[in-house]
């Protein structure tokens, strides 16, 4: 190519000549290629065609697991529960403050912090125990609950920005009418020693009533809104926080309707197997002619959780999957002449030519899905785990395919007019299962994340047609869900 | 079709597009193949591993050059490995003093591509290889001494004894043509 100088004669002769000829190779050729490339096709094709799919589910999986770590552990940070000192309300003393204040004696002061709705109601309180047991302060408000959470995890504080953060408390707030805040603050003084400071933080005891609560049977937010708080709590009336399992998890005690509306983007993963060993080529050919393009699902659900966590819900969706049909229209043959330099012709040549055609498939479906679900309530996400069944009321399709003869093409609209039917007009029954991930937007409104898998149980086709002919999608519910209830 | 959609389909491993790309350059390619061979058989396994290594790397083209060129360079490429190293042995030289051939383009210009095929398929490997890729190909000595892994003076001899080999070929169709 980057010769240089004088072309020879000769040289450039055959080039000229030769430029351009073309000598059409034997079908064998064709088939050897066909074959060979069939032998590397069937060595990956599943891992291939799969591996996208495994590492989806694989990430999602993951990033789900992750996410409820994350979150579920978000304020580990915080103190573990801590006994709770309550008010024995027969002696009317307080039993726990004293036992604390027995426990160690040489404590000036304590500062007990009662976290009741970390994150939306944020009711805090703080029982400020004095020297003698006898004298307690309830502080509620929500830099008092931050200001506590951020000292103890850090552990280590002055005596002076302890003396701060209460000080704040009482300037905002003294719902349970303290003695005059300035002279609780200048009494407050912690210990430098962290070991001495005493932190409190979500406990079931304090808010779930029982007769040595110190807000009784009332959740936080009754009590808030009896004390003429506009700045009402979100969820303390149905919810409380489970000591046991961490700050961030909620219990509910009631249940819960709500209405999710979602939309889902899939990978569709169809399988083509053939009824006899004869029609293997055909699967081959449709497999090979049919290309899955786009696949998404639209839905809409009533859910009902239980306080347990448990779920069900139904509704409808619909999902349209979209293939686009390569196929050959018609075939041209060509007839060359081949002519002498006189322009005599001295020979013909015929090349077949085939023009190539295009159209997209489109095969919907209506299903109802059936769904038992076990839900998580974490501060600001809930998870889900789902799995039910998908009832077909209806599936339809359009496009075209190749026939069994793998050269005539049939017409799906026209199936049953006279025609073969090449499919059933309903999928039957299929497994779904999702993953779901809620961000709480507000009390009412929760924004879905929803992995999720649908597979069709049995094949899509009619039983007279040759092939079986079966669908898994993957897809990722995005949605609102909206709380009725 | 076009071109690039038939390659994308090739990516995709579809196989109606692998056709339609096969079918497109597959006469050419023969040709190509054609030149580097002793007959047509030998030229249609070429022809056929060729389209095997343009299937398996076509995630390497990159839509930059003409397509067309990247598939002759594979058929060459694929030729000249399976040619076989003593062709060019002991070449040293040989050939140098060769009288230059008579010009006789007419000559050639009435003969048929299909006989002009047939007069490089009957040169010694050696010749043909050379010949190929400094006349037609257009390849410098160098660059063909290089992908032959032989020295560039032995590229020059064989491409001198194959044109006055073809020389005497013409010669002789020639003759018995009149």
């Amino acid at each position: 190519m980057t010769k240089m100088g004088q072309d020879h004669w000769m040289d450039k002769a055959f080039r000229e000549k030769l430029e351009g000829f073309e000598i059409q190779p034997n079908k064998r050729v064709w088939e050897n290629i066909s074959k060979h490339l069939d032998g590397e096709r069937k060595r990956p094709p599943v891992v291939g065609y799969w591996k996208p799919m495994y590492w989806a589910i694989l990430a999602g999986v993951v990033l789900m697991g992750l996410a409820y770590w994350y979150f579920s552990n978000k304020d580990k940070s915080q103190p573990e529960p801590m006994e709770l000192p309550f008010r024995d309300q027969n002696t009317n003393n307080h039993t726990g403050v004293e036992n604390l204040a027995s426990a160690e004696p040489q404590e000036e002061n304590r500062l007990l912090v009662v976290q009741s709705k970390p994150e939306t109601n944020q009711e805090r309180s703080a029982v400020v125990n004095g020297k003698s047991g006898t004298r307690e302060n309830m502080i509620k408000s929500n830099s008092a609950r931050y200001q506590a959470s951020k000292v103890s995890s850090q552990a280590f504080f002055s005596e002076k920005s302890s003396k701060q953060t209460v000080q704040q408390t009482q300037k905002q707030d003294n719902p349970l009418g303290l003695d005059d805040p300035n002279s609780t603050i200048e009494e407050l003084t912690l210990a430098e020693d962290p070991s001495q400071t005493t932190l409190l933080a979500s406990t079931e005891l304090l808010f779930q009533g029982g007769p040595n609560s110190y807000f009784g049977s009332q959740p936080l937010r009754d009590q808030s809104e009896s004390k003429g708080h506009d700045s009402a709590p979100v969820k303390t009336k149905e919810q409380t926080l489970s000591a046991a399992e961490g700050c961030n998890v909620y219990k509910n005690t009631s249940s819960h309707f709500y209405i999710d509306a979602y939309y889902a983007p899939e990978l569709a993963s169809r399988s083509f197997s053939a009824n006899n060993i004869s029609d293997l080529a055909y699967a081959e050919k449709r497999s090979a002619t049919e290309k899955a393009i786009m696949s998404y699902t639209v839905g809409l659900r009533a859910s009902v959780v239980l306080p347990t966590g448990l779920a069900a819900r139904t509704g409808v969706q619909f999902s349209n999957n979209t293939e686009r049909f390569d196929y050959i229209k018609e075939t041209q043959t060509i007839t060359i002449e081949r002519k002498d330099k006189d322009g005599n012709v001295i020979g013909f040549e015929t090349i077949e030519k085939e023009i190539m055609d295009q159209s997209y498939n489109h095969y919907k479906y209506i299903d109802i899905p059936i769904i038992l679900g076990y839900e998580k309530e974490l501060k600001d996400f809930v998870f889900s785990v789902n799995t039910g069944l998908g009832i077909n009321i209806s599936t339809s399709q359009s496009g075209k395919i190749y026939q069994s003869d793998l050269k005539s093409i049939y017409n799906m609209s026209n199936q049953g007019e006279g025609n073969q039917v090449v499919y059933k007009n309903h999928a039957g029954i299929s497994w779904i299962g999702s993953l779901g991930l809620n961000y709480k937007y507000n009390e009412k409104i929760m924004l879905m994340l929803e992995p999720s898998a649908r597979y069709y149980l049995k094949s899509i086709t009619d039983e007279s047609y040759p092939l079986r002919q079966k669908y898994l999608f993957m897809g990722l519910n995005i949605g609102l869900r909206y709380k009725i209830h | 079709m076009e071109l690039e959609m038939i390659i994308q389909g090739c990516l995709r491993g579809d196989r109606l597009s692998q056709k339609n790309l096969f079918d497109r350059f597959s006469g050419k390619m023969l040709a190509v193949c054609m030149r580097y061979s002793k007959h047509r058989m030998e030229a249609e396994d070429l022809l056929q591993d060729g389209f095997i290594k343009v299937f398996t790397n076509l995630q390497q083209y990159k839509f930059e050059g003409p397509f067309e060129q990247w598939v002759r360079r594979i058929m060459i490429n694929n030729a000249i490995k399976n040619c076989h190293r003593k062709s060019f042995q002991n070449e040293y030289n040989a050939g140098e003093d060769l009288p230059e051939t008579v010009g006789q383009p007419e000559a050639v210009e009435l003969m048929a591509e299909k006989e002009l095929l047939g007069l490089i398929n009957e040169l010694p490997e050696g010749y043909r290889i050379v010949f190929n890729l400094y006349a037609i190909e257009g390849y410098s000595h160098k660059e063909i001494a290089s992908s032959l892994n032989i020295e560039e003076s032995t590229s020059r001899s064989q491409l001198v004894k194959a044109r006055k080999a073809l020389q005497d070929k013409i010669n002789k169709y020639q003759n018995t043509t009149i």
